[in-house]
C-alpha cells in the first residue's frame, strides 16, 4: 500500500496532464507519419462495435435518400403503359440484335485467344466495407475493413460493389465487372486490419478523368481542326473523341472539373469516367455525370460541376481495384 | 470524476460521431459539409461539473485525442495528430475557469458555452493543421474551413441542451461528486 500512496503523490492528475499534453505536442511536431502509425494502432479498437452501427446508419441513409412513388394522373398512366409496350418490343428487337452481335463477338474472342496475344486486366478485386467514418465534417473519409486479410496499397481506386456482383454471373470475369462499376474514391492509407477511403468529393481528392459526350438531345456544335484551318461541325460518333481532365472533390457533394476547353461543348448530362492514360486505373470506370458547365475567368474554358454515380451516403459495400503493378504517379 | 465510466462513455460518443454522425451531417452550398461535433459537447460538459481543472483538462484531452485519431483529413492533404487534444484539454480548462460567471442550468447559456468551445477549439485546429500539414494551404481553403469551423460551433451549440439533458441522466454515474445547484450536501 505504501508504494501505492508515495506513486500517487509523485504522479498527480497535474504531472499526468503535463506528460499527455508534451506527448500531443511530440506527435503533432512528428507529422502525418507518426499520425499514420498512431491513427492504425487506435483503428483496431473502432471497428468491431462500428460496423453494427454502421450497417444500421447506411440502412437507414439509404430509405431516406431513396425517391418515393409519385402519384400521377391516369391519362399519363396510360401514356405510360403504351409507352412502355413499345419499349418492351425495342428491347426484344434490340435484345435479338444484342445476341447476334454477342454470337459474333464470342466467335471473334475465341478465334483472337487462340491467335492473338493475351488481353487481361491487371487488377485484383478486393471486397470490404465500411465500418466507421471520419469523427469530423471536414473529413470525407470512411475506414474499411477489407475483407479476405489481403494487402491493400495506398492510391488504389474503390468503386461500389453492387452492380459487379449482379453482373459476375452474365459477363466475363474482370473486364465486364470492372465497367459496371462507379468509383467511390481512393485508399489514402492502408493498415493490417482497415484501410482509409477518401471520398472522390474530398477536397484533396483527385483524379484523371475523360469526359464523354452524349450524343443524344439537340445537335451541337464543335470546332475540329483538319489541318490547319479549324471549321465548326455537328458532333457526330466518328469525331466524339474522349475529353481528358483532372476533377478534384469540392468538399461537398460533387466533383470539380476545371480548365475544360468551351470548344468543346460539354452539356450538362455528359458522362465522366476515370481515364486509362492516367495509370492508377488502367481502365474506364464510371465516375459521374456533368450536372452545371460554368464559364471560367478564361472565356475559351468552363468549369465542370460533376455529380457521382455512387450514392455515398449510404456506402456500405465496395471493392478495391487493386493493380498487380504499382500505380504510376497521378500529377 | 470516475474514469472508467467516462472512458466508456468516450468510447460510444466517438463511435456515434463516426458512424451516426453522418446521417446529422448536411451540405451547405459554397462552405462544405457541417456537422455537429459530439465529443465537443461532452468535454464542455464535463467541464461544467467536474470539481478540479486538472479533470476538466484530462477529460478534454482525452476526447481530443479520440477526435484526432479518428479525423483523417480536413485541412490539407492529411492532418496530424495531437492539435485537437492540445486545444480541447486548454478550453477545457478555460471553460472550468469561467464557468462560475454563468448559469449553466440555463439552456441558452449552455448552447452559448458550446459554441464558444467549439469555435475556439476548431478555430485553434484548423489553425494548428494549416502550419503543420506538410504542403501549402492557401487562404480561400483556410477561409472555406474557418466557416465550417463556425458551422460546426452553430450546429453543436443547438444540439448541446438535449446533450445535458441527456447527459444529466447519468451525470452520478459519470462524476464521483459534481458541483453545481441540486448536488450540495445537506445539512
Amino acid at each position: 500500500m505504501g508504494w501505492a500512496m508515495r506513486l500517487r503523490t509523485t504522479f498527480s492528475r497535474k504531472h499526468v496532464l503535463a506528460i499527455l499534453l508534451a506527448f500531443s505536442v511530440v506527435a503533432a511536431a512528428m507529422g502525418r507519419r507518426a499520425a499514420r502509425s498512431l491513427r492504425q494502432t487506435a483503428g483496431v479498437v473502432l471497428p468491431p462495435l462500428a460496423d453494427a452501427t454502421m450497417y444500421a446508419v447506411t440502412k437507414l441513409t439509404s430509405r431516406l435518400y431513396s425517391p418515393g412513388p409519385e402519384a400521377i394522373s391516369p391519362e399519363e398512366a396510360g401514356r405510360l403503359q403504351e409507352e412502355n409496350e413499345y419499349l418492351r418490343r425495342l428491347a426484344a428487337y434490340w435484345q435479338y440484335q444484342q445476341e447476334r452481335y454477342q454470337r459474333q463477338a464470342q466467335e471473334l474472342a475465341n478465334f483472337q485467344s487462340m491467335y492473338g496475344p493475351a488481353q487481361d486486366l491487371a487488377c485484383e478485386l478486393i471486397p470490404a466495407r465500411v465500418v466507421a467514418g471520419g469523427s469530423l465534417p471536414y473529413d470525407g473519409t470512411r475506414e474499411l475493413t477489407p475483407g479476405g486479410g489481403k494487402g491493400v496499397q495506398a492510391g488504389s481506386p474503390v468503386t461500389t460493389r453492387l452492380l459487379s456482383t449482379q453482373r459476375a454471373k452474365a459477363l466475363p470475369p474482370k473486364l465486364a465487372v470492372l465497367n459496371a462499376n462507379f468509383l467511390v474514391g481512393r485508399i489514402t492509407d492502408a493498415g493490417a486490419f482497415t484501410a482509409r477511403l477518401q471520398l472522390l468529393t474530398d477536397r484533396d481528392f483527385r483524379a484523371n478523368v475523360r469526359i464523354r459526350r452524349v450524343l443524344t438531345g439537340p445537335p451541337r456544335m464543335v470546332n475540329i481542326t483538319e489541318g490547319a484551318q479549324p471549321r465548326t461541325t455537328v458532333l457526330t460518333a466518328e469525331i466524339n473523341h474522349p475529353i481528358e481532365g483532372m476533377a478534384h472533390g469540392d468538399g461537398a457533394d460533387r466533383l470539380v472539373v476545371e480548365d475544360v476547353k468551351e470548344y468543346h461543348k460539354v452539356r450538362p448530362g455528359d458522362l465522366v469516367l476515370t481515364s486509362p492514360l492516367s495509370g492508377s486505373v488502367p481502365m474506364e470506370i464510371h465516375v459521374g455525370r456533368v450536372v452545371e458547365v460554368q464559364r471560367a475567368k478564361d472565356p475559351a474554358r468552363v468549369t465542370l460541376k460533376v455529380t457521382p454515380h455512387a450514392e455515398l451516403a449510404s456506402l456500405r459495400d465496395v471493392y478495391i481495384v487493386s493493380p498487380v503493378h504499382p500505380p504510376a504517379a497521378e500529377p | 470524476m470516475r474514469w472508467i465510466p467516462f472512458l466508456i462513455l468516450a468510447y460510444l460518443t466517438i463511435l456515434l460521431q463516426t458512424t451516426l454522425g453522418r446521417v446529422l451531417m448536411f451540405s451547405a452550398a459554397g462552405i462544405g459539409t457541417i456537422g455537429p461535433d459530439l465529443a465537443a459537447l461532452l468535454a464542455v460538459f464535463v467541464a461544467f461539473y467536474v470539481r478540479t481543472w486538472a479533470d476538466a483538462m484530462l477529460a478534454g484531452w482525452a476526447l481530443g485525442m479520440a477526435v484526432d485519431l479518428t479525423a483523417v483529413a480536413g485541412v490539407g492533404a492529411g492532418t496530424v495528430v495531437g492539435p485537437m487534444a492540445i486545444a480541447y484539454a486548454l478550453v477545457a480548462g478555460l471553460l472550468f475557469r469561467v464557468r462560475e460567471a454563468f448559469f449553466r442550468e440555463r439552456a441558452v447559456t449552455q448552447a452559448f458555452l458550446a459554441w464558444a468551445f467549439c469555435l475556439l477549439a476548431h478555430g485553434a485546429w484548423v489553425s494548428m493543421q494549416a502550419l503543420l500539414v506538410d504542403g501549402p494551404v492557401g487562404w480561400p481553403e483556410y477561409g472555406r474551413t474557418m466557416l465550417q469551423a463556425v458551422g460546426l460551433a452553430c450546429y453543436s451549440a443547438v444540439l448541446m441542451p438535449l446533450m445535458h439533458f441527456l447527459l444529466m441522466r447519468c451525470q452520478r454515474w459519470l462524476l464521483a461528486a459534481p458541483v453545481g445547484p441540486g448536488t450540495r450536501p445537506r445539512r
